[in-house]
């Protein structure tokens, strides 16, 4: 693993957009496509949005660690940890549509978003410990030249 | 007093359909609204059809202020068919496809439609991932969605 960068925000949905700033400029250095930026931009921001709107379930403030590091030349690893209220069922979870949240109109659709954008997703949970979501992207823009 | 009189009168000569009796809804209007959390949404009120105009990130921490504006303006002037123009969305994650399920679950209820307008491509892929469009229709333009619904509303008309 190289180029190891490590970044705690405030759990708050202000930092949306600060979040994918971050994932932006790190993600940059790979030379990705556009699409391709976007793409993990959305993932991370989907993560990160969880964390806050579940893990921390809005209330109690806390902090969100990213870490990106890459892990071969064309390969991106970023990681999304909370110390939130965790995930009892991770497969349900993770199944489209699913929401625990019904007021306000979630869509259930996060952890899809993150699966269809990355080319792996892994989730470990623990109930009252928090959550860690790995995400794996390759970029293979040469490749494909 | 006399300002009543003429409403009345341009409503009752009206040769529209039943909707067209609101004299608010006469006359294309347009709001804007710039959100506080970083999003603008410009409001055109064309007959009985709203066309929203989103400008910015549509993110979890945008769609909350957003949903109220659209739902305010709804109220305002319901009933009315709703038009998403995504043109000047530069990102949109599932909070947009949670925003959009819920104004489509809420006008269905009182028996209007949407269709969404001109989205750039990332855009539409998470709509269409989330299966949005066999729910309601896509138009490149707002001027198209705009036509469609009208068309739409002739064809119910008739039939009635």
């Amino acid at each position: 693993m190289e180029r190891i960068l490590k970044v705690q925000v405030e759990a708050a949905l202000e930092n949306l957009r600060l979040v994918r700033g971050i994932t932006a400029a790190y993600a940059s250095e790979l030379d990705p496509t556009v699409e391709e930026l976007t793409e993990i931009r959305t993932a991370v921001s989907e993560a990160f949005s969880n964390a806050v709107i579940h893990g921390y379930a809005g209330q109690l403030r806390g902090k969100v660690d990213l870490e990106f590091a890459l892990i071969s030349r064309t390969a991106l690893m970023i990681k999304v940890i909370d110390k939130g209220v965790g995930i009892e069922d991770i497969a349900r979870a993770m199944e489209p549509l699913f929401t625990t949240d019904s007021g306000e109109e979630r869509s259930g659709m996060g952890f899809t978003v993150m699966e269809s954008f990355m080319d792996k997703i892994k989730v470990d949970s623990r109930p009252d410990e928090g959550t860690t979501v790995t995400m794996i992207k390759n970029i293979d823009a040469y490749e494909q030249i | 007093m006399w300002l009543s009189c003429f409403f009345d009168k341009r409503s009752q000569a009206s040769p529209y359909s039943p909707k067209d009796f609101s004299p608010k809804l006469r006359y294309h209007k347009i709001r804007s609204v710039k959100g506080e959390k970083g999003m603008e949404v410009i409001f055109e009120v064309n007959e009985n059809v709203l066309v929203a105009r989103l400008f910015g990130e549509l993110d979890h921490h945008a769609a909350a202020g957003i949903r109220e504006d659209i739902d305010r303006s709804l109220e305002r002037c319901a009933p009315c068919d709703l038009v998403f123009d995504f043109e000047k969305v530069t990102y949109m994650d599932s909070a947009g496809i949670g925003m959009v399920l819920g104004r489509y679950r809420r006008l269905r209820e009182a028996g209007g439609s949407v269709v969404i307008a001109s989205c750039a491509k990332t855009v539409r892929g998470i709509l269409h991932m989330a299966g949005i469009f066999s729910l309601m229709p896509y138009a490149q333009t707002r001027e198209e969605a705009v036509k469609l619904l009208k068309e739409k509303e002739a064809a119910e008309w008739k039939e009635f």
